[in-house]
Formats: C-alpha cells, sequence, structure tokens
C-alpha cells in the first residue's frame, strides 16, 4: 500500500471510532528556498486522538506541526484546523492559535516572568480574563501538571523537567482543543524524562488531541492511536504503534527503528 | 563530649610572606618591583607637593560658582537648591521603591534578599563622596554645607518609601517621575509647554493605576481609564494656568550643571529614536532597513564635533524661516541625533541576542505581534542593555566638554571665563584643569563602576 | 493520486499579515522622506533668500589664509589643497596615535594580569585614571603642562642637544616646536623606494619557504631572522647601489629663528593630540586586551598544562592567538575612536581637517559644503578601518560547524 493509501484506510477507522476530524492537511509543501522540506502531506487527524510522529532528524516532522500553528507557513495546499482554513489572514491565524498549544523543546519559558505570570499571560491578553481568575485557572493548570507549590518562583530556579511541566500548563491556560508537542523531552535529563511524560500519558487518558514529534517509542506504545513515520519530507508509513513495533513495512522505516530501539 | 574539629588552615597570606609572593614572584618581577617603587614614591611625593603645597587653589576657590552653574542668574540662585531638594528626594524614593520591588521578588520566589548597608553605598559612591567634599572644601560661605546635608535628608526621607506596602509600589514610581518633572520645571519655569510634560507623566500614572484584579479587561476598564487620563490632564493644566512661575530656560545654564543636564537630556531624546532605528534596521522592507542603515553608519563615521558644527552653522538653515534656537538647543539637537544612532546599535544588539523561541512561543500562545513585542520582546531585550546604555550616558558625559569647543560654557568651558579674569590670566590654568578633571572622573567612575555592577547581577539572572 | 488542492480563499488585506507588514514599514519610509523633503525644501528656501548656493565651487577658489607651522603652503592655492593638509595631518596624528595606543595598550593589558601585585595595581589605576576623563581634557592639559605655561623656552633660545662631533643638532626643544632628525630623498628615491618594495615580496617567499623546511623536516625555521635579514641585506644593497637615495636631515632653527628647518618638526599641537590621543585610547586598548585573554576559557589553560605545554608555550600557541581573534575586532573600532578623536585638534591649533574646516568657515566659506566635506574626510578614514576590520575578522574565523 501507498503511504497516503495505508494512512487514509486507517484514518477511516480511526474517525469512525474517535470522532470528526480536527485537523486535515492536504497536499502540503513547505520549500526553505530551494530545499524542500514537505513533500505533499497527506494527514487527518480525528479529536481525542494520539499522533506520535518519528523520523530522523531533518525529516521535517517539526516542520509539520510548525506549519499547524503557522509558525512556518506551507506553499502549496490546504491546512484545516477545527473548520478554521489557514491562511494568511491574520484573524484566523489567531483564532487557529488560541485553539492550538504548543510545547516547545527548549521550554522557551518567559524568564523575566514568573511561573504564574508565564502561565496567566495569555489568558490575560488573548481571552481578556481579569487578573484573579486568570491566576485560578492557571492554579488549577499547574496543580494538574504536579508543580503548584512553584508559582511564584522564576523559570531560572527551575529544574529542566519542572520548566517543561509548565510550558504543558503554559499551553494548557489557552484550554486548547489541540496540542502539538515538538520533541518535548530531547532537551532533558534523562532523570527528569519521566516526569514529563507521565503528564502527557494524563493528558492523552484525559481526552486530549495530541500530536507528538518524540523518539520516546514506550510513550508512543503507552497512548498512541496512530504513529506517523517521516523520511526526507513525506510519510513513509502509518500504523498502530504494534504495527510498527511487530511488522514494519518499509525499508527506511525498519532502518531507523533498528536504530532507535 | 563532642571534638572539635580544628577550624582549616588559613590560606591568606599576610605580612612577609605576602610581599614575597605577591611583589617578587620572580626574579623579573622582582627587579621590577625594585624599579618602579622608588619612581612611584617619588611620583606621589611631587603630586602631593603640587596638591597641598605649591599649588594655588585661589582661582577654584573663588570661581566655585561659575564652576557649578555657570553664569545663571545669582537672584535665581534659590531655584538651583531647589533642584537638588527635589531630586535628592526623588533619588531617595526611587531607591526605596527599587529596593522594596527586589525584596519582595526575592521574597516571593524563595530567595534571599541582603539588603543593602550604608557602608556598600558609601563605597560604591566614594568618588562623587570625595568630590562633594572638596567643593565642601573649597566652598566660601556656609550655604553648601546647608544644601548638602538637606539633600542628605530628603534622600534619607525618601527612602522610607522602602516601608510601603507592596500596593503602595506604583504609587512610589509615579511620585519619582512627578518629583523629577518638578525638579526640572522648578528651574525651566512652568509656563508654555510645561504643562504638557506633566501632564503626560500624570496620564502614565492615572492610566496604570486605574486597574483591577477582579475586572476583566473590556471596553468599560479601557473607558475609565480614559476618563481618568483626560481628568487628569484637565487638572494638570488648570493647576499650571495658575501656577505661572516663568523660570530661567536652558539657555542660560552652564558650568556643570549644563553639563550633566545636557548628557541626560541627550540620552533620554535618543532613546525613542534609537528605538525606532534599531526596530528599522531589522524590518524586512529593504528602503527602510536601507535608511536606517545609512544614517546609522553615517552618523558612526563622524566625529561629534562635526555634528556640533552641522547645528551650529547648518541647523538653522533647515528650519522656517523666522525660527531661532538657542545655541544650547541646537547642541543638545546634535547631540540626540548622534546619540541616537549609538543607542540604536545597542538595542539592535539586545533585540539579536533574544533567543527565537521566545516570540514563537508567545505567537504560539496567540499573542497579537504588538503584544509580544511588548510583554516579551521588549522587556527582556532593554533589560540586557542597561549596562551598554549605562556605558554610553558616560562616554555622552564626557563628550559634553566638546561644547567648549563652539563656545558653550559647560563644566570645561568656563575655565575661558575665569582666565579672562585679570588675576588669573596666566596663572592657575593647571589648578582649574586638575579640578575640571578630578569632577569629571568622580562622576564618570562612579558611573562606570555601577555598570560594572549591573553587568555582573544582570547575567545571574532575574529575579 | 490525490486531486489538486483548491486555491486558497481570498483574505481582505486588513487582515492580511504580508500586507499589513508591508503597509507599516511603507508609511514609515513615506514619513521619513516626508520630513527630509521639508528640511530639503527649508534648506533651500532660506540658501536662496540669503544668496547662497548649494554648489560646492568654493573647493577651487583659493584658501586665502595660512596655515600655522606650514610655511610651505601658498594662501593662493586651492582649497582642495587645504583639505589635503588637512587630512595628511590628520592621518599623521592618527597613525602615530594608534602606534602608541597599541604599543603601551598591549603592556598595560597584560600588565593588568600580571602576577606582581605592585604592577598589576599600577595598571589598573592607569586604566581607571584615564578611561573616565574626556579625551579633550587629557589634551589641554598636555598642551598647557607641556608646552603653552611648560618647562621650554622659546624657540629663539631653545634647547640644542648637539650631535657629538658636528655642528648638526641632535634635538632642538622649544615650547612650541621640537625637531628631531628626519630624511630627506636624495637622487633615485623613487627606485630605492622599488627595491624596498621588491625585497619585501621576497623576504615574504623567504618566509613562507623556511616555513615549509619546517613542515617538512622539522628542523627549526628561524622565518622572522631569515625574514628580516633578507629585508635588510637588500635595503643596503640598494642603498649602496644607488649612492645614497636619502640622507638624514638634521634639524636647525631657520633664520629669524621662528621655525625649524630640515628634520622633522612637529609642533605642539601635534604632539599633544597625537600623546593625548594615544594614552587614552590605550586605557580602552589595554581593557579589551586584558578582556580578551580573560575570554580564553580556562579549559584551553588546563588543557596546555595537561600536554606538558611551558607557560609561554601555551601563551604563544594557545591563548594569544584566541585572545586575538576576540580583542581585533573592538580594538580596532578603538582605531576609529581615536581617528575620530583626532578632530579634538581644533582645540591645540592643529591644522587638521576639522581646524582648518572651522577657519575656513570662520574665513567666510560656505559652511554645510565645508562640513560635508569634512565629514566625507571622516568617512573615508572610517569606511577604510572598517574595510580593513571585516578582511581581518573574516580571515581570522574559527571554522564551525
Amino acid at each position: 500500500m501507498s503511504s497516503s493509501e495505508s494512512m487514509r484506510g486507517v484514518f477511516a477507522d480511526a474517525t469512525r471510532a474517535e470522532g470528526d476530524v480536527i485537523i486535515e492537511v492536504e497536499g502540503v509543501d513547505k520549500y526553505f528556498g530551494d530545499f524542500q522540506a514537505l513533500k505533499d502531506i497527506n494527514m487527518a487527524v480525528g479529536r481525542r486522538e494520539v499522533v506520535v510522529v518519528i523520523g530522523p532528524s531533518g525529516s521535517g516532522k517539526s516542520t509539520l506541526i510548525r506549519c499547524i500553528n503557522r509558525l512556518e507557513s506551507h506553499d502549496r495546499g490546504r491546512i484545516v484546523v477545527d473548520d478554521i482554513e489557514l491562511s494568511g489572514d491574520i484573524r484566523n491565524i489567531q483564532e487557529i492559535r488560541r485553539e492550538t498549544g504548543m510545547v516547545f523543546q527548549s521550554f522557551n519559558l518567559f524568564p523575566h516572568l514568573t511561573v504564574l505570570d508565564n502561565v496567566t499571560l495569555a489568558p490575560r491578553q488573548v481571552r481578556n480574563m481579569a487578573k484573579d481568575e486568570a491566576e485560578q485557572l492557571a492554579m488549577q493548570q499547574l496543580t494538574r501538571v504536579k508543580i503548584p507549590e512553584q508559582a511564584r518562583k522564576y523559570p531560572g530556579q527551575l529544574s529542566g523537567g519542572q520548566q517543561q511541566r509548565v510550558a504543558i500548563a503554559r499551553a494548557l491556560a489557552m484550554q486548547p482543543k489541540v496540542m502539538l508537542f515538538d520533541e518535548p523531552t530531547s532537551a532533558l535529563d534523562p532523570e527528569m524524562i519521566k516526569e514529563v511524560l507521565d503528564v502527557m500519558i494524563e493528558l492523552a487518558q484525559g481526552g486530549m488531541t495530541m500530536i507528538v514529534v518524540t523518539h520516546e517509542m514506550g510513550f508512543a506504545r503507552a497512548v498512541a492511536n496512530r504513529v506517523v513515520f517521516m523520511a526526507e519530507g513525506e510519510i513513509v508509513e502509518v500504523g498502530t504503534p504494534e504495527h510498527f513495533f511487530t511488522d514494519p513495512q518499509e525499508t527506511r522505516t525498519k532502518l531507523f527503528l533498528s536504530q532507535i530501539l | 563530649m563532642t571534638v572539635a574539629t580544628p577550624p582549616p588552615p588559613s590560606t591568606g597570606l599576610s605580612g612577609a610572606a605576602w610581599i614575597r609572593a605577591k611583589l617578587f614572584p620572580n626574579i623579573w618581577s622582582g627587579i621590577l618591583t625594585v624599579v618602579l617603587v622608588p619612581i612611584l614614591l617619588y611620583l606621589v611625593y611631587r603630586t602631593a607637593l603640587f596638591v597641598f603645597v605649591n599649588a594655588d587653589w585661589e582661582a577654584v576657590e573663588r570661581n566655585l560658582t561659575l564652576f557649578m552653574q555657570g553664569t545663571f542668574p545669582r537672584d535665581q540662585q534659590w531655584r538651583l537648591v531647589a533642584q537638588i531638594f527635589l531630586f535628592a528626594l526623588a533619588l531617595g524614593v526611587g531607591a526605596g521603591t527599587a529596593s522594596a520591588t527586589a525584596r519582595d521578588r526575592a521574597l516571593q520566589a524563595g530567595l534571599a534578599y541582603r539588603p543593602r548597608t550604608l557602608g556598600s553605598v558609601l563605597r560604591r559612591f566614594w568618588s562623587l563622596i570625595a568630590f562633594v567634599l572638596i567643593l565642601l572644601y573649597f566652598a566660601s560661605t556656609v550655604t553648601p554645607w546647608l544644601v548638602v546635608l538637606g539633600a542628605v535628608a530628603l534622600a534619607i526621607i525618601g527612602l522610607q518609601s522602602y516601608r510601603l506596602p507592596t500596593s503602595f509600589r506604583l504609587y512610589g514610581w509615579l511620585l519619582m517621575a512627578l518629583l523629577l518633572v518638578a525638579g526640572f520645571q522648578v528651574v525651566s519655569g512652568t509656563t508654555g509647554r510645561a504643562w504638557l510634560v506633566m501632564a503626560m507623566v500624570v496620564g502614565v500614572g492615572a492610566w496604570s493605576l486605574t486597574e483591577s484584579s477582579r475586572i476583566a479587561p473590556g471596553w468599560g476598564t479601557w473607558a475609565l481609564k480614559t476618563v481618568a487620563v483626560v481628568v487628569s490632564t484637565i487638572v494638570v493644566f488648570l493647576v499650571y494656568s495658575v501656577v505661572t512661575v516663568p523660570g530661567v530656560g536652558w539657555d542660560k545654564w552652564s558650568g556643570l550643571h549644563l553639563t550633566l543636564w545636557v548628557s541626560a537630556l541627550a540620552i533620554v531624546l535618543s532613546f525613542p529614536i534609537g528605538l525606532f532605528l534599531a526596530l528599522a534596521r531589522r524590518s524586512t522592507l529593504p528602503a527602510l532597513r536601507w535608511l536606517a542603515t545609512t544614517y546609522i553608519e553615517l552618523i558612526r563615521g563622524v566625529p561629534l564635533i562635526s555634528l556640533l558644527f552641522l547645528g551650529q552653522y547648518v541647523l538653522g538653515f533647515m528650519l522656517p524661516a523666522g525660527t531661532t534656537l538657542s545655541s544650547i538647543s541646537r547642541a543638545i539637537a546634535a547631540m540626540t541625533l548622534f546619540t541616537a544612532a549609538y543607542v540604536a546599535e545597542i538595542v539592535r544588539g539586545g533585540l539579536q541576542s533574544l533567543p527565537v523561541g521566545q516570540i514563537e512561543a508567545g505567537q504560539a500562545l496567540g499573542l497579537s505581534t504588538p503584544s509580544v513585542m511588548r510583554l516579551i520582546v521588549l522587556p527582556q531585550a532593554l533589560r540586557a542593555v542597561i549596562p551598554a546604555m549605562v556605558g554610553q550616558f558616560i562616554s555622552l558625559f564626557k563628550d559634553s566638554s566638546l561644547l567648549s569647543i563652539i563656545a558653550i560654557l559647560e563644566f570645561l568651558g568656563v575655565r575661558s571665563l575665569i582666565h579672562a579674569q585679570p588675576d588669573f590670566r596666566v596663572t592657575a590654568h593647571a589648578e582649574t584643569l586638575v579640578f575640571v578633571a578630578v569632577g569629571y572622573w568622580a562622576f564618570a567612575y562612579a558611573m562606570s563602576r555601577e555598570s560594572q555592577r549591573l553587568e555582573g547581577r544582570l547575567r545571574v539572572g532575574y529575579g | 493520486m490525490t486531486s489538486p488542492p483548491p486555491p486558497a480563499s481570498r483574505v481582505p488585506p486588513w487582515r492580511n499579515i504580508r500586507f499589513l507588514r508591508i503597509l507599516g514599514q511603507v508609511l514609515a519610509v513615506v514619513l521619513a522622506f516626508l520630513v527630509l523633503r521639508w528640511l530639503a525644501g527649508n534648506l533651500t528656501g532660506n540658501l536662496d533668500r540669503l544668496n547662497m548656493g548649494l554648489d560646492f565651487g568654493f573647493l577651487s577658489r583659493p584658501t586665502q589664509f595660512q596655515i600655522p607651522y606650514r610655511p610651505s603652503f601658498d594662501p593662493r592655492s586651492p582649497v582642495t589643497s587645504m583639505v589635503l593638509v588637512g587630512v595628511l595631518n590628520t592621518f599623521l596624528a592618527g597613525f602615530f596615535g594608534i602606534l602608541i595606543a597599541l604599543a603601551l595598550g598591549l603592556v598595560v593589558g597584560v600588565s593588568r594580569l600580571s602576577a606582581n601585585w605592585l604592577v598589576a595595581k599600577l595598571a589598573t589605576v592607569y586604566v581607571e585614571f584615564f578611561r573616565n576623563i574626556p579625551p579633550l581634557v587629557i589634551i589641554i592639559f598636555f598642551a598647557a603642562a607641556l608646552f603653552t605655561y611648560g618647562p621650554f623656552p622659546n624657540l629663539r633660545e631653545a634647547i640644542l642637544v648637539g650631535l657629538p662631533g658636528s655642528d648638526s643638532k641632535l634635538l632642538i626643544l622649544s615650547n612650541d616646536q621640537w625637531g628631531i632628525p628626519g630624511f630627506t630623498g636624495g637622487r633615485n628615491w623613487v627606485a630605492f623606494a622599488v627595491i624596498l618594495g621588491v625585497g619585501f615580496v621576497l623576504a615574504v617567499v623567504v618566509w613562507a619557504w623556511r616555513t615549509s623546511v619546517n613542515d617538512r623536516t622539522g628542523k627549526p625555521h628561524h622565518r622572522l631572522a631569515w625574514f628580516l635579514g633578507v629585508l635588510t641585506g637588500i635595503a643596503i644593497i640598494g642603498y649602496l647601489a644607488l649612492g645614497g637615495p636619502f640622507s638624514m636631515s638634521w634639524p636647525a632653527q631657520s633664520e629669524n629663528r621662528r621655525l625649524i628647518v630640515g628634520g622633522f618638526a612637529m609642533n605642539w599641537g601635534f604632539m599633544s593630540l597625537t600623546a593625548a590621543l594615544g594614552l587614552y585610547t590605550a586605557s580602552h586598548v589595554g581593557e579589551i586586551v586584558r578582556g580578551s585573554i580573560l575570554a580564553v576559557p580556562r579549559g584551553q589553560n588546563e588543557a596546555s598544562s595537561a600536554l606538558a605545554l611551558s607557560g609561554f608555550q601555551r601563551y604563544r600557541f594557545v591563548v594569544l592567538p584566541q585572545a586575538l581573534r576576540i580583542a581585533i575586532p573592538p580594538i580596532i573600532n578603538q582605531c576609529l575612536n581615536l581617528v575620530k578623536n583626532t578632530s579634538l585638534g581644533t582645540a591645540v591649533a592643529y591644522a587638521e581637517i576639522t581646524a582648518l574646516t572651522q577657519t575656513s568657515i570662520g574665513n567666510g566659506r560656505p559652511a554645510l559644503q565645508s562640513i560635508v566635506v569634512m565629514m566625507v574626510v571622516y568617512l573615508a578614514f572610517s569606511l577604510t578601518i572598517s574595510l580593513l576590520l571585516n578582511v581581518v575578522n573574516r580571515r581570522l574565523q574559527l571554522v564551525t560547524r
């Protein structure tokens, strides 16, 4: 089966099971100068679905999710998030960014603000919440990621794992419909990876739609509905986590898995 | 019974061991020490001889007022005293509020906070204190003593703002701003457009103060804020239309007073221009980037004196016929435009040093571009460039001496007045020059130490 | 295969990101343009009213004033000659100032890191003293202390240091000029210059040859000795072969005892300016040198010690090359500042370009055009030095991934 057909087939099962489509990527190409980073990407993500994207560095997986919230702009094709089409229209972009939350590899917390201010910034500025209400919401999210006691500290005082959890809380405070994770644990020391993954697993089990770019196959096994393997800018293989571990089809997939498993 | 652990062996050297290690670490170094010490002692001896025995400090003593305030009208001297008092109070309030803010932040974040002691402050500013003491030594009346004592007392009173509860923090900053504007206007007068400056400060204060943590921002709060600003502006206007006290415009300032003010005005006015240039230089539109780059590279390639010449001889032609600008206004304009190019490069460096992920995180959260700028980029970038900005101010302070070349009587320039007096036509040139040098040095040294201290603190982290 | 994607829907301009961004910047450009046009309009209007032109014709008309300490300058020569004299004087002050600043700055910078407490403290005092005083004050101090109110007598009764065994004088010291020995070109000095140039090229080739010998065989290259040897040898041979293309010229007082003829005459303005700027800039260079040595990561010292390199070898092969890379851009910036600071020569009546421009304007030349010429001169210097910086920087860049 070609990649798009196999993907559609699996997707068809997923939609009927999980609910309607929340993110649709159709025929997307992306160029950096002469270099083509994304080649004819077709993907649909359903509500409450957890999609894990794996692949070697340079395969375009980060570029793909960065296109979804317009941190990169796609050159050809369509991206639709929650029935809003992603284009050069500011209003659409802002709306999509309100509905998607992103967690970065290098956390990107604002060092000049306390943890609490980091989390309340967007609700107050974008959703125009009052300060007290925003702080209440923020404490809820911080409790959810299990570090409410760090609220008044500055990011520089926290460990990597704590910082990343704050970043997750910050994204969750906007109550997004989709959470995008760009290699969230790649910059962490090994002993801190577990605490972040635990939060992410809880999130998935709570029904959040998630697209996660990661190397952590254990996470994929635990909660992923689908795993997407990308290489050299295109989707090579799609399937359930078991499919990948027991019976990968394509040569490139087998090669990659042999390197990381 | 516990056994006391013996104290660790002391690693500090003292006495003979110190001399051996520090002055004679090896044979060549030792020879150097032996050669240098007598030369040094001789130089110190000659300098002390000059300063305390041979020099005729009468020129400085008799012209102390000229050095400090130049040809400022003597009957209006009370304004300068009032300015010093208001600034001392503002300094106290500002320092107190800043310390209190730092203390609050540290306590909340669970960090230790060490309040500054009097000793540490005295050590930091010893050069300024020494200079003030020298001035008092040369003073012939008791007035300077009273002024200094009054200023110190007011600064201490201002420092009490440290004790204010956290909710009053904003009032503290507002008070400091008001005192600074008042201090400027007590000399320059409250006529003309002076009310506008005060209205702006009060307006910003009113805008910031009409806030509640319980009410969500919406049309209601915006309307309330606008009303507050309008009301405060009207109040200021009314007050200023009653209290019209003409003052002494900056055209008539001179001496050290002018030196300090020219530098302060130039750096403050150049900041918005420099910020605009820095943003323009980073813009994606080629025309804007080219314009900004050309301006910056042009200004940085020529000496300040050439811009001062332009200001003197050419600026008049670039304004509509009939407008006249005083010599000092031209000089300030030239220095502002000059500094703006350097400020632009400093700010540009600060913006470049910000990791791009910060902007992306803001965008991913849905913040609009102006909000990202206002809340994320500028607070971090500007904080990072504070040491460089202080360095630029020090340069500006030293460069203000160039105004003497275009016959403006600032701190260095008043010497021409002094040596025009028959008594000092050929004598005391060295003494006046040394006095001027000491004055510049005292200020510049203190500021450069502060800048180094800030740099060290900023590198450690925020909070 | 999927069907080609449908065309993207049209975005109204007031919501289109790209459009808005461009619009904002276009408005800024338009605003800047309008301001410039207003200024230019005022300028031309006012000039027309006063019957003054915006042309540069004054450059070809006679200068009509004397340049101090330059008797050979004819006031009837065009203003362009005056500008050239100004450029030359600016260059001289800048060149020698930079020499002093670099040499002294290097010493001061290294001294600050000395193990000898006294040396380190003295260097620190030097830096903190000179850095925090305006250069103009230092210049005026030198001028007053050494010359105007200084210990040296009038030129008529100048101190003469004679050359032993002859009538010529080695040094003439007075309170407005000093004379030191100089060179005058005799016959064939051009040919000699050419020979020197060829000799330099040859010496560089020998340098490369010795380096390759060392690479191949490991024998010490002594390339510096070879370089200097070849250069000096060719210089001597050329000198002898051409029969004295130049000779020493000794300073002497002119007949009316107002000037120094022969040798190299330095006037008090030049000396105050150069010495003061050299000392002032050296304090900045010293700080840069110190900072750059400290900026070399400590791990480099440790790795060198672990490899059994001696202290001197560590400095020469590991620390200084890296420190140099860090130090060169800010040092070149300081050189640029020094050249710009030569404009303070007006305060001591040294005839560099700023002083001459000021005199020129005082004599009625058009102000705007004269200042523009002056700024062009400084821009030329700045550009040259910046280009040098770029070239040097590029050669020195560490190769990174």
